[in-house]
């Protein structure tokens, strides 16, 4: 069997101030798949995300991506391999030009300045942003900002996407936008959402996390049709499967 | 960012350009710019693509001064504001020698007459302010007698001292900062060995600095809506809390903004694709500083 593109075997962690944020996680993701996080808000969805390389350390348990164990010595391979996209676009645009900000990865790779400047190409060209490369973060629209925080991690061709919130904030249009993005990229994909019709049309598979546990994990189709279980985790079906 | 610091290659390339991202010379809204761009499959006239405006525009024309290399630049800056503030109180030829010198970097670094002048004009009132108090405290008074009488006279040359070097001073900065795209400022400090923290301080002020102020803009909005018609007093202690609200606000960034550059391989230093190289226009620029400053401290 080839190794999952990820693998959490009872992962427990609590913040230092004594918050349990995740109590016991099982979680295989297979290459290729994509995945939905739900769950209310204080599951532990963000918690769990920062698992994936290494930013969060497990007190309990153990985190493999694509058959690595994350550990102190795995870290860069493994940082290498997971592109981790945040919730605030403004955390994750911190250099003084778009162009630095997405080469900033490849650059720490140590890759040449022509191969540095391919990959800018590419990633700012997949999400339509490549004409603003020496634009300032601060002069883009929260929905450029969005997308060209994806970029910063596209153009690290990372085999795991891990994506917060994608959709979050976003006006109608910029949603689909990101929505249609998003499916076309070929990478494996785990995202925490709210957002129902985004996990539903993004994702074959969903997980509902609540309270640090995984209550529900199956195809996002028999999930979202079942309303007891998305009402008891705060949940509601998706706009697109109501009106089917 | 942006373009290779070579001297000499200000004009526009004639054959279209392959698709993708170039960094050379480029005509944009009828002015030749440098910095890195984008052309699409089909590069006609007219491509279209966005960078920053205001002060971030005009650090992308070409010109020998923008073509310096900016460690030049930036030391050539700390040369004259230090013999500038350094030396006796300035004489009329000085300060028009001076002001000649950088007004003429500016010309030729294509700079704006006006934009200078009202970039520069920006410190005279807080200057004025001090100079107006350097008569008083040569023993003058503030009666009629006090200001224009004898004592008083030392006093007007401190005032005239502290009102031209800070105008001088502060050009220099504008005359820099206009002709120098802030991500190479940021590679040249670092070359020059300026600690990377500060480095990276000093990158993140000029990144976060709107962010904050709209941070700062919603807690006073949030505050003033909820508190209309507050006493003064109480008010001001409310804005002492907003300031620690914004300190952890800002501390909480600051954690989250590590974290995403741990993500991407961050392990110390802030890279950039800037290459860097001195050349014979650099060290023009470093004798005329030299000599600027020279005649400023020993005239
Ligand atoms: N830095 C922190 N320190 C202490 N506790 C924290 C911290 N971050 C999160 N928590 C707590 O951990 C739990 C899980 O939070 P987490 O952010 O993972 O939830 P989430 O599912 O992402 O929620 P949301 O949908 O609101 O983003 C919550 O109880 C939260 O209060
Ligand atoms: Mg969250």
């Amino acid at each position: 069997m080839p190794s999952a593109a990820l693998e959490l075997r009872a992962v427990r962690y609590s913040y230092p101030d004594g918050t349990v944020a995740l109590s016991g996680i099982d979680l295989v993701v297979g290459e290729g798949e994509s995945v939905a996080l739900l769950g209310p808000n204080g599951a532990g969805k963000s918690t769990l995300l920062l698992h994936l390389n290494g930013i969060l350390r497990p007190a309990e348990g153990a985190v493999s991506i694509g058959g690595v164990r994350l550990e102190e010595g795995t870290l860069r391979v493994v940082r290498a391999r997971v592109g981790m996209v945040f919730q605030d676009p403004d955390d994750q645009l911190f250099m003084t030009t778009l162009y630095d900000d997405v080469a900033f990865g490849p650059l720490n790779m140590g890759l040449a300045r022509d191969d540095v400047d391919a990959r800018v190409h590419e990633a700012l060209h997949a999400v339509g942003l490549a004409e603003s490369a020496s634009r300032p973060a601060q002069h883009l629209s929260f929905g450029q900002r969005k997308r060209a925080a994806l970029a910063t991690v596209l153009s690290m061709r990372p085999g795991l996407l891990v994506l917060d919130e994608p959709t979050s904030n976003l006006d109608p249009r910029a949603r689909r936008e990101m929505i249609a993005l998003l499916d076309a990229l070929p990478a494996t994909k785990i995202l925490a959402t709210h957002d129902m019709d985004c996990a539903a049309s993004l994702c074959r598979r969903a997980a509902v996390i609540d309270g640090g546990r995984i209550v529900a994990d199956g195809p996002s189709s028999e999930i979202m049709r079942d309303a007891v279980l998305l009402e008891a985790h705060g949940l509601e079906r998706p706009t697109a499967t109501l009106a089917s | 960012m942006s373009a290779d610091i070579r001297p000499g290659d200000g004009a526009p390339t004639a054959t279209p350009p392959a698709p993708g991202l170039h960094r050379d010379a480029h005509e944009h809204n009828g002015e030749v710019h440098r910095h890195v761009h984008h052309h699409p499959e089909r590069a006609g006239p007219g491509h279209d693509h966005g960078h920053g405006q205001g002060l971030e525009r005009l650090t992308y024309l070409v010109s020998p001064i923008h073509d310096l290399d900016p460690r030049a630049k930036i030391v050539g800056a700390i040369v004259l504001i230090l013999a500038i503030v350094l030396s006796p109180p300035m004489r009329a030829a000085e300060f028009i020698g001076l002001w000649a010198l950088l007004l003429s970097a500016a010309a030729i670094g294509r700079l704006p007459l006006r934009w200078v002048l009202a970039r520069a004009a920006v410190v005279l009132p807080v200057a004025g302010t001090i100079a107006l108090f350097a008569p008083l405290a040569r023993g003058g008074s503030l009666s009629v007698g006090g200001v224009a009488g004898a004592y008083a006279g030392g006093g007007w040359v401190a005032a005239w001292a502290i009102l031209s070097k800070a105008f001088l001073a502060v050009t220099v900065t504008v005359v820099l900062s206009g002709t120098t795209p802030t991500s190479k400022i940021i590679r040249g400090l670092e070359s020059l060995r300026v600690p990377d923290v500060f480095i990276a301080l000093f990158s993140f002020l000029y990144r976060y600095t709107d962010v904050f102020r709209a941070q700062l803009r919603s807690l006073r909005t949030a505050l003033e809506s909820r508190a209309p018609s507050m006493p003064r007093v109480r008010r001001w202690r409310l804005y002492g809390n907003l300031a620690g609200n914004l300190f952890l606000r800002a501390y909480d960034r600051g954690e989250r903004i590590h974290q995403a550059m741990l993500c991407r391989g961050f392990s110390g230093s802030l890279p950039t694709a800037d290459t860097l190289g001195l050349s014979a226009a650099d060290a023009l620029l470093m004798l005329v500083v030299l000599l600027a400053a020279a005649a400023v401290a020993l005239y």
